[in-house]
C-alpha cells in the first residue's frame, strides 16, 4: 500500500469511520464500507492534483461510498438498539459512549442532504469546504448546516 | 450571553463529543491496509486476465484464419480482432475514469453514476435489439451453406452445424444476459435518479 494512503488512514481513519457509520448502523458492514471507501481512496489518489485539501478529498470520497453502500445494500440506514458495551459501562464513559451513540443516531435519522452537511460540520470543516465536497453552493452549504442544527438539536431534545 | 454564542458553544460540545466516537477504531487499521492491499493485487490478477482473454481471443481469431475457413468463419475471425481490442480498451477506459471521478464533489459523482447506469441501460438495449439481426444473419448464413451440402464433406458440414448452433446459444445467452443487465440499471437509475433528485430539490429551495 503506498505510504501515502498508509498515512491518510492513520490520519482519517476515525473520521472515515464516523462517516461510514453515519450510512450504516451495523458494525460488520461498516467495516466493508470503510474498506471499500480506503480502496476508493487509494484509486483516487492517483489522480488527486490537490485542487482540494486532502480532508475535503478524502471526506468527499467517503460519503459517496456511503450513499452507494445503501444502493448496494438496498437499504436506507436503520436506528439500531444501543449497543450493549455502550449501555453497560459505569461512569463518565458509559455517560460518552451514550452521547456519542444518541449522536450517532439522531444524525441517521437527518435526510441526505442534511445529513451530509451535518457529519463534514461535525467533523470541523467550514461552510466552504462543504460546498466543496458536497458539489454546492457555499450560501447552500450554510442554510443546510442550519437546518441540519436544528433538526439535531429537536431530534436530541426528544430523545433526552 | 447571546444566543448565538450559546449555540456556538452547543455545536462544539456536540462535535467534540462526536469526534471522541470510533477514535479507538483507527487502532483496526492495520487490517483494512491488508485488505486493500488484497483488493489491489485482486485489481492487478482481473486486469492480467483480461488482458489474457483479448490476446487469447485475437490468438483465435489468428488460428481460424490460418486454417481453411468458411465464409462465416471468415466473418466471424474479421469481426473477433476488433471486438476483443474494443472490449478490451473499453475495460481499461471504464475503470480509468471510475478512479479518476473519485475525488469530484459528491454532487458531481452522484451525477456521473446516474450517467454511466444509463449508458449501461442504452448499452443493454442496444443488445437486444441487435438479437434479432444477428439470429436472422447467422440463419440465413446457415441456408444458404445449406444448399452447399451436398458437395460438402460430412466433416465441413457437421462443423458449420456446429458454429451456428453455438452462434444462436451464443446470442441467446447474451440477450438473457442483456434484459438481466437493463434490469440491473434500472434499479441503479432509479436509486441515483432520487439521490440527485433529494440533493437538487435542497439545492433549489435553498438558493
Amino acid at each position: 500500500m503506498a505510504p501515502q494512503l498508509e498515512h491518510i488512514i492513520s490520519e482519517y481513519g476515525p473520521m472515515l469511520s464516523r462517516i461510514a457509520a453515519s450510512y450504516e448502523y451495523d458494525a460488520d458492514l461498516q467495516k466493508d464500507l470503510l474498506q471499500e471507501t480506503a480502496l476508493a481512496i487509494w484509486q483516487g489518489l492517483k489522480a488527486f492534483e490537490g485542487r482540494a485539501s486532502i480532508k475535503t478529498y478524502v471526506a468527499r470520497i467517503a460519503h459517496y461510498q456511503g450513499v452507494n453502500h445503501v444502493r448496494k445494500s438496498a437499504q436506507r440506514p436503520k436506528t439500531a438498539p444501543l449497543d450493549e458495551d455502550m449501555t453497560g459501562d459505569q461512569g463518565d464513559r458509559a455517560e460518552k459512549n451514550l452521547m456519542q451513540n444518541r449522536l450517532m443516531q439522531a444524525v441517521r435519522q437527518l435526510p441526505l442532504p442534511l445529513r451530509q452537511v451535518a457529519t463534514l460540520a461535525l467533523e470541523g470543516f467550514e461552510a466552504r469546504e462543504i460546498a466543496e465536497a458536497l458539489g454546492i453552493s457555499a450560501n447552500n452549504a450554510a442554510v443546510r448546516l442550519n437546518r441540519a442544527k436544528a433538526a439535531l438539536k429537536e431530534e436530541l431534545h426528544d430523545d433526552g | 450571553m447571546t444566543d448565538d454564542h450559546q449555540q456556538d458553544q452547543d455545536w462544539s460540545s456536540l462535535s467534540g463529543v462526536w469526534q471522541e466516537a470510533h477514535a479507538e477504531q483507527s487502532l483496526e487499521m492495520e487490517k483494512l491496509t491488508a485488505a486493500v492491499n488484497r483488493k489491489t493485487w485482486q485489481m492487478r490478477l482481473m486486469f492480467g486476465f483480461e488482458i489474457l482473454t483479448v490476446l487469447m481471443a485475437i490468438g483465435v481469431a489468428c488460428y481460424m484464419l490460418s486454417q481453411d475457413y468458411t465464409p462465416l468463419e471468415f466473418y466471424v475471425a474479421i469481426a473477433l480482432i476488433p471486438f476483443s481490442l474494443w472490449a478490451g480498451w473499453y475495460g481499461w477506459d471504464l475503470r480509468r475514469n471510475i478512479w479518476r471521478a473519485e475525488g469530484d464533489s459528491v454532487m458531481d459523482q452522484v451525477d456521473l453514476s446516474l450517467k454511466r447506469a444509463k449508458a449501461s441501460i442504452r448499452y443493454a438495449k442496444m443488445n437486444l435489439w441487435a438479437t434479432p439481426p444477428m439470429l436472422a444473419f447467422i440463419i440465413t448464413m446457415y441456408l444458404f451453406r445449406r444448399e452447399e451440402f451436398d458437395t460438402l464433406s460430412v466433416a465441413a458440414v457437421d462443423r458449420i452445424e456446429k458454429i451456428t448452433i453455438f452462434g444462436v446459444v451464443m446470442i441467446l445467452a447474451t440477450a438473457v444476459w442483456a434484459v438481466w443487465y437493463l434490469g440491473h440499471h434500472k434499479k441503479n437509475a432509479d436509486y441515483w435518479q432520487s439521490v440527485k433528485a433529494e440533493m437538487e430539490r435542497n439545492s433549489h429551495e435553498e438558493e
